[in-house]
């Protein structure tokens, strides 16, 4: 298949995807609720307006942002393997949220409490990264190494407050190591996802000297900007947005890792926007998908997003690798 | 209550908080020589020694008391617990209670095997007054049992305190199709389905504060009776839960 062919199959496929991705779920819908409010249709009409499309809306927000986070990591740090929860920041916050619900009980304060406590865990590891980085001037590999060790150190104390708190927070807490889709009405979900686009452009602005960055520190010196100092900003920023995603759905694995991989192999983008733009359609669309998954395989159950996405992915992943 | 402690000989390790207290209610507690985290119930279970979590009581520990039986709750213990026993050759009883018939039975059980009792006395009045309880019950509610609210998790048909509330005409609206005893369910399945009754069995109040404000969420025109159950009341598949529902019975129809 032709690189035109397979964009155009990939555009239908998406397009198609994007419109049935509302109806699928739990419970079927009828297709005149997307008009019809009262009467038969009073209950559908709610459930898609009020339940499905914010639901989708912060789906695909959090698909494609970790997908562009996956890919940003790999080129920032030069590693096949970085991915977004690599260096520890989100099971920092994880981890935050964990304790603060156990022993602050901070989870009978308000939602936005809970988002100010996750905030500041992600901040506090964000800043010890990158005081790391300043103050040693050690290679990336080092730095990554450092991070995947923070990353083991927070989630052994993660699964220890949970083995000592077992019983009842241990059902809550499921869904900050699984992830999990909450229920944000139509408003907050547009200013979640208006949120995360105001850093996606920061990325998205930055997508030459991140093209920069992949041929290599002295290259980039020769072209006049500090791979260190880009380094830092690009961690600073996607480490702020992973915070912000982590703080409302937790840990979604994954997408970070493999969409980007999939997206190279596929489709061989030439430069990092473009890489950045089809990772985060794919992102959006496997997110939705694996959503949609999550509450239609054994209804009325929902099985925890992180682990659909693993299990979708995985096998996937697996025989594009084989094939290629 | 079973009315003052037996005279026993046993040593007894019990592996939950639910196994400790029923022990004590069937008048064995001075035989418990310790027990998993959390056994607070009753106040004296509060001193015993402990063997570790719930979910993973530790077998040195366990050898160091050098207990004659081992109760072992089925429902949280590890599933290989009952074999790692035997092979360490400790006499261990494995109880599962999911049900109101399930409690009686398995407590008579309890009786029989390890203390050697024939008679039944406290086990059988109580059976009877729950009978006579049951019998004064006018009519059917349909109800959800939450355990949690985002993620809705709630309470399965097959679980001791459904069906204590199956007993007095509840009907579980989660249906016995679904096996999991806590199962995550769609939020979109939960609006379609609102019940009369919201149970909420939580810590403190402000759990089930956030269940009012979920539950307005989720119902905001066919808001059902929003009922606490205080887990120190009803976490438990003991007699307790059944004292304890004569509180709450006068707010059921």
């Amino acid at each position: 298949m032709t690189f035109k062919k397979k964009y155009v199959v990939f555009i239908i496929s998406a397009a198609l995807i994007l419109w049935a991705l509302p109806f699928i779920g739990s419970e079927n819908l009828s297709f005149q609720a997307v008009w019809k409010s009262s009467g038969q249709y009073a209950l559908d009409h709610r459930i898609l307006w009020s339940l499905r499309i914010p639901r989708l809306i912060l789906v695909l927000t959090v698909g494609a942002s970790l997908a562009v986070l996956g890919a940003s990591y790999q080129v920032v740090f030069n590693n096949v393997l970085a991915e977004p929860y690599i260096l520890g920041v989100s099971s920092g916050v994880t981890l935050g949220l964990v304790v603060a619900e156990t022993f602050f009980d901070l989870r009978s304060g308000t939602p936005q409490n809970i988002a100010v406590g996750l905030l500041f865990a992600g901040l506090v590891v964000m800043l010890f990264l990158l005081s790391y980085q300043w103050r040693s001037g050690r290679g990336l590999e080092k730095i990554v190494l450092f991070g995947m060790g923070l990353n083991f150190v927070f989630s052994s104390l993660l699964f220890l407050v949970l083995s000592y708190r077992s019983q009842s927070l241990g059902a809550g807490s499921i869904r900050w190591l699984f992830g999990h889709i909450p229920w944000l009405n139509t408003s907050q979900s547009l200013i979640f996802l208006l949120i995360n686009l105001t850093f996606l452009s920061g990325l998205w602005a930055m997508g030459r000297l991140i093209d920069g960055l992949t041929l290599g520190d002295s290259v980039a010196y020769t072209f006049g900007f500090s791979p260190a100092k880009i380094r830092g900003l690009l961690f600073l920023l996607t480490s702020l947005q992973l915070t912000l995603i982590t703080s409302i759905t937790g840990a979604i694995g994954f997408i970070g890792l493999v969409v980007p991989h999939c997206v190279r192999l596929l489709f061989h983008p030439g430069s990092t926007r473009l890489l950045f733009i089809i990772s985060a359609l794919v992102g959006a669309l496997f997110l939705g998908v694996s959503d949609s998954l999550s509450r239609t395989l054994l209804p009325p159950l929902e099985f925890p997003i992180g682990v659909i996405t693993t299990l979708l992915g995985g096998p996937l992943f697996l025989a594009l690798l084989w094939k290629k | 209550m079973a009315g003052g402690l037996c005279k026993a000989s046993e040593k007894l390790v019990t592996t939950s908080p639910s196994m400790t207290e029923l022990v004590f209610q069937l008048g064995y507690g001075n035989t418990i020589v310790a027990t998993s985290q959390m056994s607070d119930f009753p106040d004296e279970a509060k001193t015993l020694p402990r063997i570790g979590t719930l979910f993973q009581p530790s077998l040195e520990k366990i050898l160091g008391f050098a207990p004659n039986w081992v109760l072992i709750d089925g429902e949280s213990s590890p599933s290989d617990f009952e074999s790692d026993l035997k092979n360490l050759n400790i006499n261990s009883l494995r109880v599962s209670i999911r049900s109101i018939k399930d409690l009686f039975d398995e407590s008579k059980r309890i009786l029989k095997t390890i203390f050697k009792q024939q008679s039944f006395e406290f086990v059988d009045n109580q059976l009877n007054h729950l009978l006579k309880e049951i019998g004064s019950t006018p009519s059917d509610f349909s109800f959800l049992i939450f355990a949690w609210s985002s993620p809705p998790i709630l309470v399965g048909h097959n679980t001791f305190l459904s069906d204590l509330l199956s007993q007095f005409g509840g009907r579980n609206l989660l249906g016995d199709k679904i096996k999991a005893t806590y199962p995550q369910v769609a939020d979109e399945w939960i609006i379609k389905h609102p019940p009369q009754f919201v149970f909420v069995i939580a810590d403190s109040e402000q759990q089930l504060n956030e269940i009012r404000t979920s539950s307005n969420q989720w119902w905001p025109k066919d808001k059902p009776k929003v009922i606490f159950l205080p887990s120190s009341d009803f976490a438990r598949t003991s007699f307790t839960a059944l004292k304890n529902f004569n509180r709450i019975r006068s707010q059921i129809p």
